[in-house]
């Protein structure tokens, strides 16, 4: 049995259990670091075998794990967010309180994530997808002790409940029309019979949209978005806004690229309904907010109705624009929430836009990479934001669907009026509240380490697009090799 | 050879804008240095610049086309970009424009911001603003265009809110902005248009192959009239125009340089280089041409009521751009050209007059409070009269020519083209007016009632060399083209524009054309001297004469008020909703539908989330429904 | 095939999943909105033994088990965060929880 496909997998799934156990052993106080250090070593080593694996498609288990150029590139991405919230939690109060529990949580759900993009059969998908989850919920009520982080994971976990359970019984459906659960096997009968139409698969289609779509919180799956990232820790709502948006992307490439292509016409409408929608009500509704995380939820959601544009157009081009996409949106918004999580530590309430006024006056690298994220975020060229809305709507204009650009081109627009308030405020004068000369804590390293990093990678991602794109479309185009 | 220059020039500004932006933090350094990188970095830049002119001059014009690629940059679907540029005959004058005027108003900055603590910022972001403007006129495909297109709008943002402790540069500066965000939308989806229809981006590929979206097609209109909204956003004309007067919060040397040279003309260069794009479509040329008409008319009349020196020159820029624009959609490009280049002499003299004025009258800039500054300020007094002249089209004055040029071949340019005529016509008697208007309150006549403050204090060198500088080329710029003799603008850009429509005046058009021109500028001067001038009592009770359609002029229009409801409004009040959410409501003017259907629904999507568990299972079950009753009616159909 | 139609399969489970979908609606308490959302879960192992039955492919049998570990999964961090939750003091209800909104 060939597992050299499943290396990935095992080794986070290793990393993730051992982690845990660190903690219940009794190894004194010197070990603190150490389930950190496991969890970074087994990010590390599962990116290696990212880069082993790069190449033709292997199969594990009877093909129900597959590494290919698709699936690794995903793992490079949702490792990265990992690595990053791995370094931005080192000084999060729940995080220094259970350690092992934290991070062996945060290691559960990336490999849910790595089991997502690997998977090759619906059952793996689902179980990935459950897998990431279910962490999640315990890990946004991890802050036992404070209401709104409670609030936010039961919330989570009820109305994630329900998503799963809509998009389980698509998958059912789906199983119920094609008679497999092997992701290849679906792609070749949904191609080869004429099943358009057929009222199953159209229930199907219409659950697994949904399924998908809430865990990519698009509209109108998204209510929970803005409440759950605002309650939950700071770090983990990083780690939702990057990771389970990869994964959640993942399944819809999975799904509707690859193996549903062959019924595209039965659903690119209602996914070009779902991103239009959710870009426009994921812009508007940002307008209001006050406070940053919950603002940064609803330009996830708007971000998420960017992407779906490259998911309707269904094709090779699409799903490249989608994955260039993905990594320049991992970068910018793990940038954006490092600033966030740092300025969190320094004051009470450090999550609202009051607490970010002048704070680029006071610690001006801060300030830069703020600005140089959020512009990132409102595709301001030539940043990699722009390069990536650029693919996807270009994308989108090629197959013929320039009203979806259209919508995508107002939006950002519009986002600008709240992208560009959150630059002005890190620039405005220093309050006269905040004391003068206040002492400042000394920088976390880690944390500003990951925001300097992610910043370099926004430019970087940008300036050198094209090494970039080229490995995107190999990993699109694997996609839909049988 | 050229091609190298060009990238070190393209580089210097940059390096100049880095160098300047990492110094170290704590104290601000010595300005010693930091003149030296700001100015040196463009005045190298511009001597680079002269010595790829001089190489091009010595080539054959079929040879002076030089396009060199660093790296492919993004490759999509078969689409490839590279970071490239383009070194013509266009982008050659331009670059001379943008470096040489752009060097002599940087050299005029260091006296200028001697008195301002952020004296390193303000040469950071200069330097920003010409590495950006270089950017934009040397790319050689769209999206490098629009990357450029996009540095600029930040750095004239940057640079309008240069003094953001005050809540107007601030709000100007945001204005400024979205509006042009507005322009960007509409290139960013031009390009997309032309990535569909010939598959490539690269200029040298997109005009050749320009004929392939069809004479008088759909493609076609649509892909000019979107650049030309990213064109009227950028260079101020109807209805975007009206970010530009409020720019002049920044400090003068910006508005001279940014809003008044270069950016705002930056339109201009675009129609002029895609001119393979607009002749394919007569109804595009049409509106451009109409829309310039409306501009550079209707912004006559509002600059001859403004009060402010610097609103004065910023609604004659307004009309001046309207006449390139003008010209542009009629086709006449390389007369187009010729104005934009006196235009960047005389109104960044007239500009840099007026800051020197401003200057040493403490910030003074209202024209109630200025008169008689002849016998205090002579460099200003003489250089701002040249400026006058040249942009009244007085004879023999640089914009005499260009003006002239314009409206005569107008005439020969169809029915439009005279229709064009009369307009720039009665324009030109309002400019002449208007200009000598402010030359005549500021210079002339007594001292203001209760005098100066303290005395005007007369520039020092550092401000009256680059004045001096720019007056004489204010002064004697037109000389380089002169009808009936020689059209050297003519025939060096005739290379970069092969295949354009030759539209020629008659000799006789060209010979009434001059003789109007002549009369029109002496008698607008005259009128002027006679109502501001000459007796400052008729002036005074000239002044509460029709009070209310003066105010109408004096506000633009009231234009400003009705965008500021209907279109900017939108835009911005987005940014501001959250502020004026809290505030009582005052008795604000008419909220217009657009605005209050973005605001209305934002509270209704921040109302909708209740926080209630069970509201948010229902509304994705509603939204199963939904899509389940859209996948059908996709099917249906 | 003998014994009980397709039909019939997929007639209870989407009378299960619309009874769970309603009580998601309606009820209050988390602890039985967890049971509703069990139910939906439930449905879909009906729906999956059905097709499993039709195609005679035994996947869908395995589905359904894994389905059911995860729904266990759920539950257990389901109660563990109610009782979390009952510690504080927060009733039992979940329109309390509405402090994290707009």
């Amino acid at each position: 049995m060939n597992v050299v496909a499943a290396t990935p997998l095992l080794i986070m799934s290793g990393a993730s259990v051992l982690a845990l156990v660190l903690g219940v052993l009794p190894l004194g106080p010197r070990s603190r670091w150490a389930p950190a250090l496991v969890a970074a070593a087994g990010c590390l080593a599962t990116f290696v075998m990212a880069v082993v694996l790069w190449g033709e498609r292997q199969v594990a288990f009877d093909g129900n794990v597959r590494a290919d150029r698709f699936s690794m590139l995903l793992v490079m991405i949702v490792l990265t967010a990992t690595l990053g919230v791995l370094a931005l939690a080192q000084r999060e109060p729940s995080a220094v309180d259970r350690r092992a529990e934290w991070t062996g949580l945060l290691m559960l759900s990336a490999t849910g994530m790595v089991l997502v993009a690997t998977s090759g059969d619906l059952i793996t998908l689902f179980l990935g997808i459950e897998l990431l989850s279910v962490s999640l919920y315990v890990l946004c009520a991890v802050e036992v002790w404070r209401e709104r982080s409670l609030e936010a994971g039961l919330k989570y976990l009820i109305i994630g409940g329900i998503g799963s359970a809509v998009f389980v019984y698509g998958l059912a459906f789906l199983y119920g029309v094609t008679g497999s659960t092997r992701l290849s096997d679906i792609g070749a009968t949904l191609s080869g019979a004429s099943l358009t139409g057929e009222p199953l698969l159209l229930v199907a289609l219409v659950l697994i949209t949904a399924g998908l779509a809430f865990k990519a919180s698009a509209v109108p799956f998204h209510m929970w978005t803005p409440d759950v990232y605002e309650g939950a820790p700071s770090p983990v709502t990083a780690f939702m806004a990057t990771g389970t948006k990869t994964a959640a992307f993942a399944g819809f490439m999975l799904m509707f690229t690859g193996a549903m292509t062959g019924v595209e016409s039965d659903w690119r409408t209602l996914v070009a309904a779902v991103a239009a929608v959710t870009i426009l009500v994921g812009n508007i509704a940002a307008l209001l907010q006050t406070n940053v995380k919950r603002l940064l939820a609803y330009s996830a959601i708007a971000q998420a109705g960017y992407l779906l544009i490259g998911i309707a157009v269904g094709s090779i081009q699409g799903a490249e624009a989608v994955l260039y996409y993905l990594c320049a949106y991992t970068a910018m918004t793990l940038a954006a929430f490092a600033i966030v999580i740092i300025r969190e530590r320094e004051v009470e309430n450090g999550d609202t836009l009051a607490a970010l006024t002048g704070y680029g006056r006071v610690r001006p690298w801060a300030g830069v990479v703020m600005t140089i994220a959020v512009l990132s975020l409102a595709g301001f060229p030539p940043l990699s934001g722009f390069v990536g809305k650029f693919l996807l709507f270009g994308a989108a204009v090629e197959d013929g669907m320039t009203w979806l650009a259209i919508v995508g081109a107002v939006g950002s627009a519009i986002s600008l009026a709240y992208y560009l308030r959150i630059a002005v405020v890190m620039w405005s004068p220093v309050p006269d509240s905040e004391p003068a000369g206040r002492k400042l804590l000394r920088m976390p390293l880690a944390g500003a380490g990951v925001a300097v990093a992610s910043t370099v990678a926004v430019v970087g991602l940008a300036i050198f697009a094209s090494p970039l794109i080229r490995m995107c479309r190999a990993a699109a185009e694997s996609l839909l090799a049988p | 050879m050229a091609t190298t220059l060009g990238w070190i020039i393209l580089a210097l500004p940059l390096l100049g804008c880095l160098a300047l932006a990492l110094f170290p933090r704590h104290g601000e350094p010595p300005k010693g240095p930091v003149i030296a990188i700001g100015v040196g970095s463009i005045l190298i830049a511009f001597v680079l610049s002269a010595v790829v002119f001089a190489s091009m001059l010595a080539e054959d014009p079929s040879e002076r086309l030089h396009v060199d690629s660093l790296y492919e940059w993004i490759d999509i679907g078969g689409v490839s970009v590279d970071l490239a540029i383009r070194i013509d005959t266009l982008s050659m004058m331009m670059m001379l424009i943008i470096t040489g005027v752009g060097f002599l108003i940087h050299l005029y900055s260091v006296e200028y911001m001697d008195h301002d603590r952020d004296y390193r910022r303000f040469f950071a972001e200069m330097n920003f603003f010409v590495f950006s403007m270089l950017l934009l006129v040397m790319a050689e495909n769209f999206v490098f265009l629009i990357v450029g297109w996009g540095f600029v709008g930040i750095a004239s943002y940057l640079l309008i809110g240069y003094y953001y402790q005050q809540a107007d540069a601030v709000r100007s500066a945001k204005k400024a902005f979205v509006m042009n965000v507005i322009g960007d939308v509409g290139m960013v989806l031009a390009a997309f248009l032309l990535v569909r229809e010939l598959g490539t981006l690269d200029y040298s590929e997109v005009f050749a192959r320009a004929g392939e979206l069809g004479p008088e097609s759909g493609t076609a209109l649509a892909v000019c009239l979107l650049l030309f909204v990213g064109a009227a956003a950028k260079s101020g004309q109807m209805p975007l125009h009206s970010w530009l007067p409020d720019a002049m919060t920044g400090p003068t040397p910006v508005s001279a340089l940014i809003h008044a040279a270069t950016m705002v003309t930056a339109g201009v260069y675009l129609i002029v280089r895609c001119y393979t794009l607009f002749d394919l479509s007569s109804l595009a040329g049409d509106t451009v041409a109409v829309v310039g008409m409306v501009t550079l008319f209707l912004a006559a009349t509002v600059a001859l009521m403004q009060v402010d020196i610097k609103r004065v020159l910023a609604w004659s820029t307004v009309s001046q751009i309207g006449y390139m624009v003008m010209a542009a959609g009629l086709g006449l490009y390389a007369s187009a050209m010729f104005h934009l280049m006196t235009h960047a002499f005389f109104k960044a003299t007239l500009f840099l007059a007026a800051g020197a004025v401003i200057h040493a009258l403490g910030g003074e800039q209202s024209l109630d409070r200025m008169g008689g500054l002849r016998r205090h300020l002579r460099v200003a007094y003489f250089a701002m009269g040249a400026g006058c002249l040249a942009i009244a089209g007085f004879p023999g004055f640089s914009g005499f020519f260009s003006k002239d040029e314009i409206l005569a071949y107008s005439l020969a340019a169809g029915t439009l083209g005279t229709i064009g005529y009369v307009v720039g016509t009665v324009a030109a008697l309002l400019t002449a007016i208007y200009m000598f208007r402010l030359l005549f309150r500021a210079f002339f006549g007594p001292d203001p009632d209760g005098g100066y403050a303290h005395a005007p204090h007369p520039s020092r060198w550092w401000m009256a060399v680059p004045l001096s500088i720019l007056a004489v080329l204010a002064v004697v710029g037109g000389w380089i083209q002169v009808p009936f003799g020689w059209h050297l603008i003519d025939d060096w850009l005739a290379p970069a524009l092969v295949g354009a429509p030759e539209i020629s005046p008659s000799h006789t058009q060209e010979v009434v054309s001059l003789i109007i021109g002549s009369i029109v500028a002496v008698a607008g001067i005259a009128i002027a001297w006679y109502l501001f001038g000459a007796d400052r009592e008729r002036r005074l009770r000239l002044a509460g004469v029709a009070a209310g359609p003066r105010r109408v002029l004096e506000d633009g229009y009231e234009l400003d008020e009705i965008y500021d409801e209907a279109l900017i409004g939108t835009t911005r009040d987005l940014g501001d909703a959250l502020t004026r959410d809290f505030e009582p409501k005052g008795a604000g003017g008419i909220i217009s539908a657009p605005v209050a259907i973005v605001r209305g629904s934002a509270r209704v999507l921040r109302a909708a989330e209740s926080g209630l568990v069970r509201t948010y299972a229902f509304a994705l079950i509603a939204g199963v429904g939904a899509a389940g009753i859209v996948i059908v009616l996709a099917v249906v159909r | 095939m003998t014994g009980v139609p397709l039909a019939f399969y997929i007639g209870l489970s989407a009378a299960m999943f619309l009874i769970g979908m309603l009580g998601v609606m309606i009820r209050r308490n988390p602890l039985l909105l967890l049971l509703a959302v069990e139910l939906m879960l439930n449905s879909a192992n009906v729906a999956l033994v059905g097709f499993s039955r039709h195609w005679d492919d035994s996947a869908g049998q395995i589905f359904a088990l894994v389905v059911m570990v995860v729904a266990a999964a759920e539950v257990v961090i389901g109660l563990g965060l109610v009782v979390a939750t009952f510690r504080q003091r927060i009733e039992l209800d979940v329109d309390q929880l509405s402090t994290l909104k707009g």
